[in-house]
């Protein structure tokens, strides 16, 4: 199934709106230690493109074909550039006019309003982009340790929470199977299948149901049922 | 071995007769029983068979015939809490393996029931193609269980359906003489019989085949799943496996213990259907979650 | 001596062809009525075929829901009207009730053509009937002993073979004015009893021993009975038609076992409905079906309540001594019981076997006008052989028809004796 990810325009440059759907006091919390934990880490692996820790978790490669993020609106950076933290601006140098529209990433959580509307995140209760989304570098997703991964990795992302289905995942019982079962699996991320940011299947249509057993049978009259 | 040749000459020359109504030819009415058959006859077999489907269809052929596997024992899982009923492993089957259209068959039957009975006999096999899953309701497709102590192999008068030593169970079609005791042995309705004719569109035959799997049929013969023989013994996934949208099927060797039919029976609680027939079925329904 | 025998031989030989072939063409106007009747509805049965033939079984009303249909019910059926022979032969032989011997060759008769009734049924309902060479040993690969049909079909050729053997040998003997040499054929007369008895076992094993269908899994299918009421009407019309003697004891008697033989499929039968009912599993869906209905499917159930009275109805006929010695309600108690009985275990018997499928499926099964063609043909084949072979055999037994009186050389008997032996 292709995902049901929406077309999402790209964009030259950016501007969010305010309000949190689900301001829980708790979540709120919770995500300012994340926020506040996030530019060390970021410390540490800024600037280059080195490859997630190890770990028996990352070491272990599962060959998966490209994340579908890489077919529309990657690289994020192309709009959420690093440099807006006021680096060394690109726009800025060049005094463009939507110089004075770059700011820097509110870490709150909102409502977008301006941006990526049709987005519709419906996911656990307390979720916003920057849960999984790195703040700074918006080429990467980012888990709850800090570390940050490619989108290439992002099973790891999902199996923080989904734990037994990531287990099942791993062992090829989670997802659907393509390709060969002799030799090397071929895995699905799980936003293949599952639009992340509204992760529950949506229905689907069933096909035809069989047909009376004197369909097509020679000398019988078949009645349509309707 | 002469013994036989000469005994099917005279019984040959007697059917000359009978088969002049008959949509047979000759040198497929001699044919031998397939696991008799030399490389020679194999290779006659073959080419016939290309010949024929090109004159009916106009298109050449793919015809496999390749054995089992080594170390390969085939077995299926089915994720019931995955599974929302759409049908689609029942239409990418009948695709792949050149079920006919008219009249119709179909090698898988998906049973909707009613969420806290597991009655057959309550179970809707012909609910509407709307919008699944429906709340209240659990999918069940069932198909050929490959079972290891296949009741319809024991009972076929002509040994023309046999346990191959990758667990499938086959039919050779041109040995197959209609008498349909094989269904009437089969605890899961897995087989079906050519009661006409087979009729597919020229454009939706699938030309890569296997002589005892998806290979176009003739009328009056019993026909069945293969697990997509023709896929598998090459590697690849059954049709149903691939075609699911939702993951639920699950298909593997059993004798590789990381294969994910293996990781099924490790890790999930499963069940086979009718466990109390000891057919021992090769196809396992789990629930994920 | 050699020569001479051979031609004292020939000469017999055409002697008994030129007869049988004037006795087959001459007959009275109902002979003649009679087999244009038969050949009309074997005409008919054999377009049917040749329809079915070029256009499947499609033609039929069977399909993967109920597999079998009225061909496989009618195979049932028939198999146990040619076991019924044995009825005949256990009185007249075990017993040596004298009235009944005579008449034996008659009842062999009558399983002989049943038994070839029986395997048109078997080949009409294959697929693919030009590969039924498939089952034969040598140039096909029968699944022996594994399956059942396998086993069937050996038990049925072997019952055709015993009765064709002794029924030849003693209306040869008789032919031949000789003495039947009891001691040669009765070995084979008591191997035609527990053959018999194992035909309509190993058939009604044929479904008994399938797990996927709970409605055949039960012990009790093995015995049916109808085949002797069928020969009391035959024995009647034979005593009418012509000057063959057949004792009124003889008729009687055979109603007495066919009160045993009902009252014990009565009991058994009521033992089995008891089983399922109050043990009340989903196992007892297709009885369901058969005697209510199953989900507003009721299909069988009128047939199925006509055939429980019909078969009552004989049972109390044939018991109470003023009803059996009665041919007016003995012919009614036999037309009841032949009717009940293939109702009851034909079509009750093979269809809710299919009803409901083993995925729960309800699907009802009617015959078509084909296989209605079809098996009106095979019948009335299978009558017309008999018709035939009374044709011959009464006026043998008669003594009407005779070998030549000139001298038959002692060794004559005995070369035909052994060459049918070889035969076996």
């Amino acid at each position: 199934m292709k995902s049901t990810w929406g077309v999402i325009a790209t964009s030259t440059a950016e501007k969010e709106g305010a309000m949190i759907r689900y301001p829980s006091t708790i979540m709120g919390v919770f995500l300012l230690l994340v926020l506040c934990i996030a530019p060390k880490g970021m410390a540490e692996t800024a600037g280059n493109d080195k490859p997630d820790k190890q770990g028996a978790e990352a070491a272990q490669e599962y060959s998966v074909p490209p994340p579908l993020v890489y077919q529309s609106l990657y690289p994020c950076q192309a709009c959420h550039r690093r440099d807006t933290r006021g680096v060394s601006s690109q726009l800025e140098k060049e005094s463009g006019f939507l110089g004075k529209y770059i700011r820097k990433p509110d870490p709150q959580p909102r409502i977008l309003i301006k941006m990526h509307r049709n987005i519709n995140l419906n996911h656990a209760e307390w979720m916003w982009c920057l849960n999984c989304h790195d703040t700074d570098e918006r080429n990467y997703l980012r888990l709850i340790t800090g570390e940050k991964i490619s989108f290439e990795k992002s099973y790891r992302l999902c199996g923080q929470c989904h734990g037994s289905i990531f287990r099942d995942w791993k062992i090829g019982i989670h997802g659907r199977r393509v390709g060969n079962w002799k030799g090397k699996k071929l895995y699905l991320l799980c936003s293949h299948c599952h639009d992340p940011h509204s992760p529950q299947f949506r229905k689907l249509p069933a096909e035809d149901p069989p047909r009376s057993p004197n369909y097509g049978r020679w000398g019988v009259i078949e009645h349509e049922q309707e | 071995m002469d013994r036989r040749k000469f005994i099917k000459g005279a019984v040959s020359s007697l059917a000359v007769l009978a088969l002049s109504g008959c949509d047979q030819t000759i040198e497929e009415f001699l044919q031998n029983h397939f696991l008799e058959m030399s490389k020679d006859d194999m290779e006659a077999a073959r080419n016939r068979l290309i010949k024929q489907y090109r004159e009916k269809f106009g298109m050449d052929f793919k015809l496999g015939m390749e054995p089992a596997l080594p170390e390969v024992l085939y077995s299926y899982g089915l994720d019931l809490s995955r599974c929302i009923g759409c049908r689609r492993c029942v239409s990418a089957c009948v695709q792949e393996n050149n079920q006919s259209r008219k009249p119709q068959i179909e090698w898988i039957r998906v049973l909707r029931m009613k969420n806290g009975s597991l009655d057959l006999e309550e179970s809707e096999h012909y609910y509407e193609a709307e919008m699944v899953p429906k709340e209240g309701y659990y999918t069940i497709p069932i198909q050929c269980q490959q079972c290891e102590n296949p009741p319809c192999v024991k009972v076929c008068p002509t040994k023309a359906t046999w346990q191959e030593p990758d667990g499938i169970v086959v039919v050779d079609y041109n040995w197959c003489i209609g008498c349909r005791y094989c269904m009437a042995a089969c605890p899961y309705w897995a087989r079906r019989f050519n009661f006409a004719e087979p009729s597919i569109p020229k454009d939706e035959i699938n030309p890569n085949i296997h002589y005892l799997g998806n290979r176009p049929r003739m009328r009056g013969v019993v026909e069945k799943c293969t697990f997509c023989i023709q896929r598998t013994r090459k590697g690849r996934y059954p049709a149903c496996v691939e075609a699911c949208p939702v993951g639920a099927r699950k298909f593997g060797n059993i004798l590789d213990p990381e294969s994910e039919i293996s990781k099924v029976i490790e890790t999930k609680r499963v069940f086979r259907l009718k466990a109390e027939l000891n057919t021992q079925p090769r196809f396992y329904y789990f629930f994920s979650i | 001596m050699q020569n001479k025998s051979t031609a004292g031989f020939i000469l017999q030989l055409k002697h008994f062809l030129v007869q049988s072939v004037i006795r087959l063409v001459k007959g009275p106007p109902i002979y003649y009525a009679w087999l244009t009747f038969l050949l009309a509805l074997i005409g008919c049965g054999f377009y049917g075929f040749s329809f079915q033939f070029t256009h499947g079984l499609d033609i039929t009303g069977m399909t993967d829901q109920v597999s079998w249909g009225l061909y496989i019910s009618n195979f049932t059926f028939l198999v146990g009207v040619a076991a019924a022979a044995v009825l005949l032969i256990i009185p007249a032989y075990v017993y040596d009730f004298g009235p009944i011997k005579e008449i034996t060759i008659l009842g062999e008769l009558l399983a002989v053509c049943a038994i070839i009734m029986c395997m048109m049924f078997v080949t009409i309902d294959v697929g693919r009937p030009e590969r039924v060479w498939h089952l034969m040993p040598f140039v096909g690969t029968p699944n022996f002993p594994s399956s059942i049909l396998g086993w069937d079909v050996l038990v049925l050729n072997g019952y055709l073979f015993i009765n064709l053997f002794v029924s030849i040998y003693l209306l040869a003997t008789i032919y031949l004015g000789k003495e039947v040499n009891y001691r040669f054929i009765l070995p084979f007369i008591f191997l035609s009893i527990p053959w018999a008895v194992s035909i309509h076992t190993v058939t009604a094993y044929l479904y008994n021993g399938l797990g996927a269908r709970p409605f055949w899994n039960s012990a009790i299918l093995a015995p049916f009975c109808s085949g002797p009421a069928l020969c009391i009407i035959i024995f009647q019309l034979v005593r009418k038609f012509t000057n063959f003697h057949v004792s009124d004891k003889a008729l009687f008697k055979i109603a007495e076992m066919i009160c045993i033989a009902m009252g014990i499929n009565l009991l058994l039968l009521s033992a089995e409905v008891f089983k399922e009912l109050y043990t009340d599993s989903l196992h007892k869906a297709p009885i369901i079906y058969l005697f209510a209905g199953l989900h507003g499917h009721t299909g069988l159930v009128k047939w199925i309540w006509t055939a429980l009275i019909f078969n009552v109805l004989s049972f109390f006929i044939f018991l109470i001594p003023k009803t059996r010695k009665n041919f007016i309600t003995l012919n009614i108690g036999c037309i009841l019981i032949v009717i009940g009985v293939w109702i009851e275990k034909g079509m009750g018997l093979v269809i809710p076997g299919f009803i409901p499928t083993p995925l729960g499926e309800i699907w009802e099964y009617t015959p078509r006008l084909y296989e209605s063609l079809i098996t009106m043909g095979i019948w009335a084949l299978g009558i017309f052989i008999y018709t035939l072979a009374l044709k011959i055999a009464i006026p043998i037994e008669t003594g009407e028809m005779k070998a030549l009186e000139s001298e038959a050389p002692p060794g004559e008997l005995e070369t035909s004796g052994s060459s049918l032996k070889g035969g076996v």
